[in-house]
């Protein structure tokens, strides 16, 4: 919200926020999932990825594209555009991309939010991987 | 000053006054009839650690030797009064925070308390007390005068606590405010209809954001940078690398013993360039989780309504 202010905080924002209320959050939530949902175990990456969306929406206002999220990145961030373009690319060939990909689309299809994987460019994502079963 | 006090009460009396003290320092303490957790109640608190020592000092005498002995009971009690405040604002803490159990509970208020009343003044200023007791006893110096010394070292400390705690404006929200903000996001995400998505390839874009902001973000199951998740995720890096090294070596004598050297030099490689880059690790690298608690859960108390009238205007 406003980021810049917290540096007169360096340190206890450092200590105390990020380290252990931070924890502690996510070990409050966790533990009323289990409740709620009577579960022994709990599924990390469901509830990473609803942060993640929360993360998108909230804190970086829902950029629609890449290009308009190197944007926001760049103002807020100490890499500038010219840095971000070179990860865009080393993402692109990178093996970690297809991991990301899968745990995303799988938690969007258990969420309902199939709309989201219709691409623009290629169309939908899922009549394209019937084509290819096919 | 403490035979002027004999002189004029007896026994009977002091025992009267030590027990009405006691009992308006732990209303204050336990914060009777205090609604929430103000800046009124954090100056109640301050001003209650600064009178003990000052009783302390008129009651036992502002003498090194004594002082100097009793260094331990003065840690010992800003430790439990800190304690306890932290066991009274867990009392009055939400639901959702109540769910990380009794223990976690004290220790996160205890050190709320203590970093929102800046508690660490107190155990520098226990720490001059003993530096100055230390040198007076070892120089022999004269008695009578020194006392002075403490009630001056004393006032600045109170009157400093009590001034940066005036202006200061750290807090923190409670859970239950963060999570009412991640349920509203999640609802609207699943209203979002198919006809006005207007955001391209979504599962992409959060890709290249994890990418970019926390790599090992599905890695790891904890909410802090750990050494072990990011090793598990540069060892898949590893593996689709040297798969070809590792079919090359196949025939060859003692080819797992090559293979995991080859790994050991890559993870002794990694670690180099972690400390190497250690100023940059301490500076940075927050995960995404962190910059979710750090910025709408981690606040400034009474600037924030002052920021958001300026934006609106």
């Amino acid at each position: 919200m406003y980021p810049d202010t917290f540096d007169k905080y360096m340190y206890r924002r450092k200590i105390f926020v990020e380290w252990v209320v931070n924890p502690m959050f996510f070990k409050a939530f966790r533990e009323r999932r289990k409740l709620i949902r009577r579960l022994k175990k709990i599924d990390y990456n469901e509830y990473k990825v609803e942060f993640l969306l929360f993360y998108y929406k909230d804190i970086l206002g829902m950029p629609p594209t890449i290009d308009k999220l190197i944007d926001k990145i760049s103002k807020n961030s100490r890499l500038n555009r010219y840095n971000l373009e070179i990860l865009l690319k080393k993402f692109d060939s990178s093996e970690l991309k297809p991991i990301y990909n899968n745990i995303i689309e799988e938690q969007f299809k258990r969420l309902n939010m199939e709309c989201f994987l219709l691409h623009k460019e290629t169309g939908s994502a899922f009549s394209n991987a019937v084509l290819t079963e096919l | 000053m403490k035979n002027i006090i004999k002189d004029i009460i007896n026994q009977d009396v002091l025992n009267e006054i030590v027990l009405a003290f006691i009992f308006f320092i732990s209303s204050i303490i336990f914060a009777i009839n205090e609604d929430k957790m103000g800046k009124e109640y954090q100056k109640k608190y301050i001003i209650v650690i600064y009178l003990l020592f000052f009783m302390y000092f008129v009651l036992f005498g502002a003498k090194p030797d004594v002082i100097s002995n009793s260094i331990g009971l003065f840690l010992l009690t800003i430790f439990l009064i800190n304690l306890i405040c932290g066991i009274n604002y867990g009392y009055k803490s939400d639901i959702l925070t109540k769910f990380i159990g009794r223990k976690n509970l004290i220790i996160l208020k205890s050190l709320e308390w203590f970093f929102v009343t800046k508690t660490y003044i107190v155990y520098v200023f226990i720490f001059v007390l003993g530096a100055i007791s230390y040198t007076l006893v070892n120089r022999n110096i004269n008695v009578d005068t020194t006392c002075y010394s403490y009630y001056i070292v004393f006032a600045i400390f109170f009157i400093y606590h009590l001034l940066t705690n005036m202006i200061d404006t750290f807090g923190v929200y409670s859970f239950e405010r963060l999570s009412t903000g991640f349920f509203k996001t999640k609802e609207y995400f699943k209203n979002y209809g198919a006809n006005d998505c207007q955001i391209d390839n979504l599962p992409n874009i959060l890709g290249f954001l994890i990418f970019v902001e926390d790599k090992d973000y599905f890695f790891r199951k904890s909410a802090v940078f750990s050494i072990y998740s990011v090793l598990k995720r540069k060892l898949i890096r590893f593996k689709s690398l040297n798969m070809e090294s590792k079919s090359r070596y196949k025939g060859k004598s003692l080819q797992w013993l090559i293979y995991y050297y080859s790994l050991f030099k890559a993870v002794i490689k990694l670690l180099e360039r972690v400390f190497r880059n250690i100023k940059t690790y301490l500076r940075g690298f927050s995960t995404i989780e962190q910059q979710i608690v750090r910025v709408l859960l981690c606040i400034l108390i009474h600037l924030i309504n002052i920021c958001i009238e300026e934006k609106s205007l």
